[in-house]
């Protein structure tokens, strides 16, 4: 009997050690980070969601875009995110706080997209231009060929023009394009995911953060954020 | 058995022939007929729903107009359902099954029928339906691992709980007073993953903790559900099928405790290295850098115990169908084990990290080692359990021919893309759609991969069920019990 007892012992002592060394420290040590108050706008960073990108977010987990995009920039020094235009410093802890789930992804079958939605255009990809984001959507072919993104028809509708012509409506090259007197419009979820992709951008550097992670020198601290951020905007 | 404390050294599994002891066996095995065979039939079930999810989630990864257009069937549902089917549906049906095998034929005392634990089997294979169908109307929870919708999961947890007693408590009734190593690691996989499930069903699912916190303890669930449950069981299955098929004890058996506290101590602290250079704490990163160094006892003593085992009875582990698999298995845990040690610092991390490298190694741990473990034990219990041979040595070869070439094939196109990738992605002048191009012809020799080892789980599938369907319909006394080596097809 004794056998067992201490058997049992230690299997439970393995798994208490990784439990608190692992969980509960993190927990406990940064697992009620705050945001940080800027004095300057009076607004606490990172900002929350709006709320239909929120819902973008739900649509974002349930089609499983996780399984091939990341969202982590990682630092100059050990990767080309930054050179790559995925973001313009690496994502710190803070930038995570509101979320109720964190999708960070573990496979970069596509580029990662924390920083998509502050994303500058190259050439004839508009990351900042929804109607970009859209036709990306619709078939990913459109504008990106080679690309082996699942395409998302069913985010779309095709519905027949009842007097004006929708603003919303895709223009789509001859295959994709819709047949004369119909267009094709995003759905409820479609506009959703594309507020909420239009809505990721980590660009408030965080004084206490940027002491400790690396941000390219050149670079000036507040009015660099400030400058791609819609915030500054009053609204 | 004296009375030294085999706390230290725990006793080996017997190293005899069992026809001598067949009386002895033979309430032990009628008593492990319910839940075995429900068990490994919910088992086959699942196997072949979930590699025809991953196959046509691996056809999509190259052909994205396949099936484009169809919400329920998009790459990323179809992935995760195709992911938590083979975990939670094949994975854990087997490994119970197995463990259920190996608990009681060890304490060597009949398990007591429990009615509630057959029903918990059956809850268990509900929700993971359950959890199949949410996934795919767009209710995952996007929990790596751990995708099914948050209605099914307190059901895992409440089933998985029952089974476990019931388990457990064959220790209890043990006819025979040590405790072999395999009942160390059974026992042990129990319990973590029944706390791991817990952990994550609190601080991920239902209470979610702040911002990247989230992110650790997903990590150590995911290696923890991988190493510390399935890996146990695995293991369990091989230090216990080794020494009883060859008929001769392990090779450097004292090694044995070391390994079993190394391997628990060490893959508990792991999982974390997958998030180097992400936005945690940089000395969660360091500990898992270290951890994965440290795991390396645990390789080098039970590789060492396992492999040269089995090197030494290589001739009689070919015509056995149980060493065949268990031999595959416990190279891959090797070369699992120690792909994950080299990729998780330095230039090994640098190439690998977020690339399909690191899905090679996660797929080599859980097809390569658990699940051929798996049918390694399979083939030597469902010949007692049925008390008749396998139905078709034939489609037994084919199992093990199309499984060995189908896991090579997928983990090696897979390690060979993220290589590419890894190394791609390093040069910030070459475009992200190049790099993407460049791995599409691996991506296609992965979806051939997953059609071998899919016929190979057909034919297994397609003989299980002919091995035991008579079984469970006509009357058992009638059937005659054939000597030992009749009941493995092929020896």
């Amino acid at each position: 009997m004794n056998r067992i007892s201490i058997t049992a012992l230690g299997i439970f002592a393995v798994l208490a050690s990784s439990w608190t060394g692992i969980v509960l420290s993190n927990q406990r040590s940064y697992g009620g980070l705050t945001p940080f108050v800027d004095k300057d706008d009076n607004k606490a960073y990172p900002l929350q969601l709006p709320g239909l990108a929120a819902q973008g977010k739900r649509v974002y987990e349930d089609l499983g875009c996780a399984v091939c995009h990341t969202q982590q920039v990682h630092a100059a020094v050990t990767s080309t995110d930054i050179k790559r235009g995925w973001g313009d410093r690496q994502s710190v802890a803070r930038d995570y706080l509101w979320e109720d789930r964190v999708v960070l992804g573990s496979l970069r079958a596509g580029p990662d997209l924390r920083n998509v939605g502050a994303r500058k255009p190259e050439g004839d990809r508009k990351y900042d231009d929804p109607a970009w984001h859209y036709r990306h959507l619709y078939d990913a072919r459109l504008t990106s060929p080679g690309s082996n993104m699942p395409p998302f028809p069913f985010l779309f509708e095709q519905r027949k023009i009842i007097g004006q012509a929708s603003p919303k409506a895709l223009t789509l090259p001859a295959p994709y394009s819709a047949p004369a007197g119909y267009e094709i419009i995003p759905t409820a979820r479609g506009e959703a995911l594309v507020a909420y992709l239009m809505n990721l951008k980590d660009t408030f550097n965080y004084p206490e953060e940027s002491s400790k992670v690396y941000v390219e020198p050149k670079k000036k601290e507040k009015p660099a954020g400030a400058e791609h951020s819609q915030p500054k905007e009053k609204k | 058995m004296g009375s030294v404390p085999r706390t230290v050294v725990p006793p080996q599994p017997e190293a005899v022939t069992e026809a001598s002891r067949r009386e002895d066996f033979g309430p032990v095995d009628a008593s492990l007929r319910a839940p075995v065979v429900l068990l490994l039939g919910w088992a086959a079930i699942w196997l072949i729903v979930g590699l025809g999810l991953a196959l046509i989630s691996a056809w999509k990864m190259h052909t994205p107009s396949f099936l484009g257009g169809i919400e329920c069937l998009t790459l990323g549902r179809v992935d995760m359902a195709a992911n938590n089917v083979l975990l939670y549906g094949w994975g854990f049906n087997a490994a119970l099954g197995l463990g259920f095998w190996l608990l009681g034929r060890l304490s060597g005392s009949a398990v007591r029928p429990f009615g509630l634990g057959l029903v918990a089997i059956l809850f268990w294979n509900l929700a993971v339906a359950g959890g199949l169908v949410g996934i795919l109307i767009g209710d995952a929870t996007a929990i790596p691992f751990l995708e099914m919708p948050s209605y099914v999961l307190p059901v895992l947890l409440v089933s998985f709980s029952v089974i476990g007693a019931w388990l457990v408590a064959t220790l209890r009734d043990r006819a025979f007073k040590d405790i072999f190593i395999s009942q160390w690691y059974v026992i042990g996989g129990i319990f973590w993953f029944a706390w791991l499930l817990s952990v994550a069903l609190l601080m991920l699912v239902f209470f979610p903790v702040r911002g990247t916190v989230q992110a650790i303890i997903s990590a150590w669930y995911s290696h923890g559900l991988l190493w510390l449950w399935f890996g146990a069981v695995a293991l369990a299955a091989i230090y216990y099928f080794i020494p009883k098929i060859t008929g001769r004890p392990l090779r450097h058996f004292y090694l044995a405790t070391l390994g079993f506290w190394s391997y628990g101590v060490f893959n508990g602290w792991l999982g974390v290295q997958h998030l180097v250079g992400g936005p945690v704490p940089v000395w969660v990163q360091s500990v898992g850098i270290a951890a994965s160094l440290l795991s390396l006892v645990a390789v080098v003593s039970i590789g060492l115990t396992v492999l040269s085992s089995l090197l030494r009875s290589f001739g009689s582990s070919l015509s056995s169908p149980t060493l065949r698999f268990i031999t595959f298995a416990s190279v891959s845990f090797v070369v699992s084990a120690l792909q994950l040690v080299f990729t998780s610092f330095g230039r090994g991390a640098a190439l690998t990290h977020l690339t399909y490298a690191e899905q090679s190694q996660t797929y080599l741990t859980f097809f390569g080692f658990f699940t051929m473990a798996a049918f390694g034990a399979i083939y030597y219990l469902v010949p007692r359990l049925a008390q008749k041979p396998w139905s078709s040595a034939g489609l037994i070869n084919v199992h093990f021919v199309a499984s060995a070439l189908g896991v090579v094939l997928v983990f090696a196109s897979l390690l060979l893309a993220g290589l590419k990738q890894g190394a791609e992605l390093q040069q910030a002048d070459l475009t992200f759609s190049t790099i993407v191009e460049g791995t599409l012809p691996y991506l296609a020799a992965r979806a051939g991969g997953v059609i071998l080892f899919l016929i190979g789980q057909i034919a297994f599938a397609v003989n299980l069920g002919l091995t035991l369907t008579p079984t469970l319909a006509g009357d058992r006394a009638a059937l005659v019990l054939p000597e030992p080596p009749e009941l493995e097809a092929a020896r």
